[in-house]
């Protein structure tokens, strides 16, 4: 798939996720990794940027038999930028669904 | 690449490319593997489907901001606090426009309310006149108190906004320069109020300089008539 339509979907993808449940990397990057052709990992720097932005933060849980885990959790910004990012990917999406059925006649 | 092929020139590139954190992440990809294996991969299959090490050390790089622009963004924080001083200064003046048109009202509206009175309370001094004209001229006093109070509410508005503008600015100015943060779009300076409010704004604005218009000149015309003089203000001894 290509690169260039991934990148920014991604982001949005992700917040997504974290709005209905904290997640740890290791988790939204398998579920992603399945749904959307990517590489392994693309995740994670993602996850760092959003961090760093404000728009989540991480915590700590402990875990039986394993090292603890660390899980991403939206920020009141981040649900706020989601929010905001849904809508406009939703229209653009919409958009350009017209677009194309317009020139397919 | 085994696992520890892979970290390894995972920790070189993030080295080379002046990545933060290198440990905290490294955890997470060596977490990665560990969970994969668990999963029933095989070491060499994940490092194939990861990502080229130096892909991902510039992913990382670009998804922090600038380290070395901290100290940056603290001078730009402190140099924009001083231009506050007189940026503050600037929009407080601008403000004093606002509360004198709003003292105009005030001032306009007891005017117009003292004339229409038959009999004003005594500490108001009303120009003598014949109480028709007092009657013109103080619904054109009203007329002029509603006109500055609209303009004193959208200059308000639009001071507001300008703060707000300016404000927005200064954030975009040290995000850019600092890394941190988002840089937002540019603020417009508007007035920011509904289309509905706006348009019946507009149509108050326009009765209220109608009504001023023709009682001004109703006012003037009957007063020099009932005054038999154009000086009517000398005939009824406004000024004496």
């Amino acid at each position: 798939m290509n690169v260039q339509y991934k990148k920014g979907v991604l982001e949005l993808c992700i917040l997504s996720m974290l709005s209905k449940n904290d997640r740890y990397g290791y988790d939204v990057s398998e579920y992603l990794s399945k749904k959307i052709d990517i590489a392994d990992g693309t995740v994670y720097p993602i996850l760092r940027k959003l961090k760093s932005e404000g728009l989540v933060t991480t915590y700590l849980s402990e875990q039986s038999g394993g090292p603890p885990r660390k899980y991403y959790q939206l920020t009141q910004l981040g649900k706020d930028e989601y929010a905001a990012a849904k809508k406009e990917w939703l229209a653009f999406a919409k958009t350009v669904e017209n677009l194309l059925k317009e020139n397919d006649r | 690449m085994n696992k520890q092929q892979y970290l390894d020139a995972l920790q070189k590139a993030f080295k080379a490319a002046n990545v933060a954190e290198i440990d905290d992440i490294l955890d997470e990809y060596r977490q990665h593997f560990d969970n994969k294996l668990a999963d029933g991969y095989a070491e060499n299959e994940i490092a194939a489907k990861l990502d080229d090490p130096k892909n991902v050390a510039s992913q990382f790089a670009e998804a922090q901001p600038d380290r070395a622009n901290k100290t940056a963004g603290a001078l730009v924080k402190f140099a924009l606090g001083f231009v506050w001083i007189f940026a503050g200064s600037f929009f407080l003046v601008l403000y004093c426009f606002v509360v004198v048109l709003a003292a105009v009202a005030v001032a306009f509206l007891t005017a117009g309310v003292a004339l229409l009175l038959p009999s004003p309370p005594a500490f108001i001094s009303v120009p003598p006149m014949p109480y028709i004209c007092s009657l013109i001229f103080g619904i054109m006093c009203l007329a002029l108190a509603v006109l500055s109070a609209i303009g004193a509410f959208y200059c308000h508005k639009y001071i507001v906004s300008m703060i707000r503008s300016y404000n927005r600015f200064n954030k975009n100015t040290i995000a850019s320069v600092s890394g941190e943060g988002g840089v937002l779009p540019p603020l417009a300076v508007t007035a920011d109020v509904s289309p509905v409010f706006r348009r019946r704004a507009r149509k108050l604005t326009i009765a209220a300089a109608a009504v001023f218009a023709v009682c001004f000149i109703a006012g003037f015309t009957l007063s020099a008539i009932l005054a038999g003089s154009f000086e009517f203000w000398h005939t009824w001894g406004w000024f004496a």
